[in-house]
């Protein structure tokens, strides 16, 4: 069975173009849906939140997309828009897309908006868990503005000894117990060596020697007799030594007793400077009037901000090499390798984008340039300008984003500057607003290595008009509302410094000594009132015991005497105790005092 | 899978060449062993769909293939580990790859690689082993069929039909 077959098909090159065609239409009838489908699912990955699109058209022959009406959505806040951009509209370069490259040379960024309310919730990404969820921003807020001044309601002295542990109380239960535990040890000891059974004992031993003195006969027991004599005077002695002992160590117990019963006098002092600074307020020190209204909101903006930063900086990375990198495939666990071709490129770059931004409610045009996933490839730092001038809100604006991560270290900096700026009322705390007022605003932020922060702010602010706020009404908010509405202009300068962690801020202002100045008469007099209040339920609270603390040191001192007495009575004894008291004149025994040997 | 059964039997007993046959079988291997979604795939249906061979016997072929090709992703892995990390390849590779399409193509996955160089490499043994696998079953066939009158019948019957 054989056959002469033609090699080529000619009708095969039809179905191939068939099907090819047949691909061809399917990509352009459902390639802009799969590609928004894949902006959404991956945008959303990335971010961690909902990503909209509303439409996208590609343009093969132009090799350009078109995106309308793109939102992401907060994480945080499901009912709020994070960022909203009304049209984006890019060319690709095809040349690099078939590198599996993204490059964009010119890409329009228009009616970009920050925070708009969503027309629907959005799905929330993934459930959080506990330990994963970000701090609240009330966390974030040390203090309220004006809290402080609110704190003039002091706290009632009752309520912070409750709340509090007294150092005075801790001490002189120490002491107490140390105390009791000397008291002890010289019961037992003036129990076990000085009772009045072994001095009865050594008295019975004197009234035995002296009957036993009245009967000698012979050298013998004259002899026996002074030997006990001196023995007996020995136990004596020894006693007396043992007292001599005693009313040493006594007075060393003595003398440490009544230094920690002087120590203790003095805490309630050190309990009151303690509880007075924690809980009284002083003008004259901490970060000021102004610092503590203004760093509570400030530092809750700066770590919104710093949250953001650290969301965006980890897709500008810093690694240029590119390393032979795993990737996971769905047959197999295939990996892709990547080569160190001789002129490397990263894989996405946006040389350059104009932008029209939506923000304080007024237009502002900027560009930026230089967007890549590999900065030290590409060899050029992320710019971004924006700037806008004589509108309604103000005369002049511009800022100016530049993150370098082209090299060793990340260097991001932020500048920016705001010229007559008419801002809307913003409130202080719970008792005014400044409610009008014209400021110039310059600063400028570095930040070393994607954690050290170093930058300042100067915030001059012009034609200002304060005014109070209903609620309270009482004499100190009156007094800051008058004083406040009396302010017409007034700068404030702030200093930051630190990691991102631990940051401080350094807040000045000449507010605040108009502001201290005015509250330091009333202010003066109830912390005077508050500090007596709290001086006396200290002393209530710690008299007590410091007063048992000192009769427990009084009854050591009784020791003494109980020493003094028993050191009295071995003392008699051993006078009594000697060898003419108590034996007889022994026969011929006065003759050999007075023998002498002549020589 | 009893129509696949068919489909090569229909196939052997054809009047096809067995190099055709043999082809259809080979390209069948290459699209059943590398990954179907991949650019090279397209060239060799092209290539394949130009060139006179059995089609049936080509996605029959793809079929079986893609199967084994599951077993076989760890050696492919292995293999196109092994190529693509070779250092006496990497400024061969570095070049090769500077092409965008072979990048596109996926060429430098080490699955793809395996796969692709496997089966290429098959391919000229496994032609020739067809070839004669092809040439021994028709000769065994057409024996049986001379010995069977019915059969030898049915066969100028349907030789007949075709011709007229």
């Amino acid at each position: 069975m054989k056959s002469s077959a033609k090699i080529i098909r000619i009708q095969g090159l039809l179905v191939f173009a068939v099907v090819a065609g047949l691909i061809a239409g399917f990509l352009v009838l459902f390639m802009d849906g799969m590609i928004k489908d894949g902006v959404e699912d991956g945008g959303s990955r990335i971010l961690k939140s909902q990503v909209d699109v509303a439409s996208l058209a590609t343009s093969i022959g132009d090799q350009a997309i078109d995106i309308s009406g793109l939102e992401i959505a907060n994480a945080d806040k499901l009912d709020e828009n994070i960022l909203e951009i009304g049209r984006i509209r890019f060319d690709i370069d095809a040349g690099r897309a078939f590198s599996k490259k993204v490059w964009v040379d010119d890409m329009r960024l228009e009616d970009i908006r920050f925070n708009q309310k969503r027309k629907t919730p959005a799905q929330p990404y993934r459930k959080v868990r506990p330990e994963e969820q970000p701090p609240k921003e009330t966390e974030t807020q040390p203090s309220k503005p004006f809290e402080f001044l609110e704190g003039l309601q002091f706290k009632s002295p009752r309520d912070i000894l409750q709340s509090e542990t007294l150092e005075t109380l801790e001490a002189v239960k120490q002491s107490r117990e140390d105390l009791e535990t000397l008291k002890t040890k010289w019961e037992t000891n003036i129990r076990e060596q000085l009772s009045q059974d072994s001095l009865k004992q050594f008295k019975a031993r004197i009234e035995s020697l002296r009957s036993k003195g009245k009967n000698l006969k012979d050298l013998a027991a004259i002899q026996s007799a002074a030997a006990e004599i001196k023995a007996l005077r020995n136990d004596i002695q020894t006693r007396l030594n043992t007292i001599k002992n005693f009313k040493s160590d006594l007075e060393k117990d003595i003398r440490r007793a009544q230094n920690t019963a002087a120590n203790l006098k003095n805490l309630p002092q050190k309990d009151f400077d303690r509880l007075k600074r924690k809980y009284s307020l002083d003008l004259k020190g901490g970060s000021g009037l102004v610092g503590q209204m203004v760093s509570g909101p400030l530092k809750t903006k700066i770590d919104k901000a710093w949250r953001m930063y650290r969301k965006i900086s980890p897709h500008l990375k810093s690694d240029s090499t590119p390393e032979p990198e795993e990737e996971e495939r769905e047959r197999s666990q295939g990996r892709t390798i990547k080569f160190n071709v001789e002129r490397p490129s990263p894989d996405f770059l946006i040389r350059h984008a104009k932008l029209s931004i939506r923000a304080f409610d007024q237009d502002l045009e900027g560009r930026f340039e230089d967007l890549s996933d590999q900065p030290k490839i590409h060899g050029k730092p992320f710019v971004l300008n924006l700037s806008g001038k004589d509108n309604a809100k103000f005369k002049q604006f511009s800022l100016k984003v530049v993150m370098d991560r082209t090299g060793p270290q990340a260097q991001d900096l932020l500048e920016t500057r705001m010229d007559a700026f008419k801002f809307d009322a913003m409130e202080i705390g719970r008792l005014a607003t400044l409610d009008k007022g014209l400021a110039n605003i310059t600063g400028r932020l570095k930040i070393g290595d994607e954690k050290n922060l170093k930058g300042h702010v100067t915030i001059q602010v012009q034609d200002a008009s304060f005014a109070g706020r209903n609620g309270k009404d009482d004499e100190i908010t009156r007094l800051i509302q008058k004083v406040l509405r009396s302010v017409n202009h007034f700068y404030l300068k702030v200093g930051l410094s630190g990691t991102a962690d631990h940051y401080s801020l350094k807040i000045d202002s000449d507010l605040d000594a108009i502001l201290t100045k005015a509250v330091r008469n009333i202010f003066d007099e109830k912390v005077k009132s508050f500090e007596a209040d709290l001086k006396k339920s200290i002393g209530a609270s710690t008299g007590l015991p410091l007063s048992e603390t000192q009769d427990l040191v009084a009854g050591l001192k009784d020791y003494r005497k109980i020493l003094k007495g028993s050191e009295s009575d071995y003392n008699n004894l051993l006078r009594q105790a000697t060898e003419k008291a108590l034996l007889k004149k022994v026969p011929g025994g006065g003759l050999l005092d007075k023998f002498k040997l002549p020589f | 899978m009893l129509s696949q059964i068919i489909k090569i039997l229909k196939a052997l007993n054809s009047n096809e060449a067995p190099w055709q046959i043999s082809l259809g079988i080979i390209f069948g291997s290459i699209l059943g062993l590398t990954p179907l979604l991949s650019l090279h795939n397209l060239a060799v249906l092209f290539i394949a769909l130009l060139i006179h061979l059995n089609i049936s016997i080509m996605l029959v072929s793809m079929a079986l293939f893609s199967i084994a090709a599951f077993a076989l992703d760890p050696l492919f892995h292995q293999a196109g580990l092994a190529l693509l990390t070779a250092p006496g390849l990497q400024s061969f590779w570095v070049q090769f790859f500077s092409c965008p399409v072979f990048l596109l193509g996926n060429l430098n996955n080490t699955i793809v690689m395996g796969s692709l160089t496997v089966s290429l490499v098959a391919a000229a043994p496994l032609f020739v082993l067809c070839n004669r696998l092809v040439v021994k079953y028709r000769d065994v066939y057409n024996t049986f069929i001379g010995k069977v009158p019915l059969l030898k019948f049915l066969k100028v019957l349907d030789t007949y039909e075709k011709v007229s």
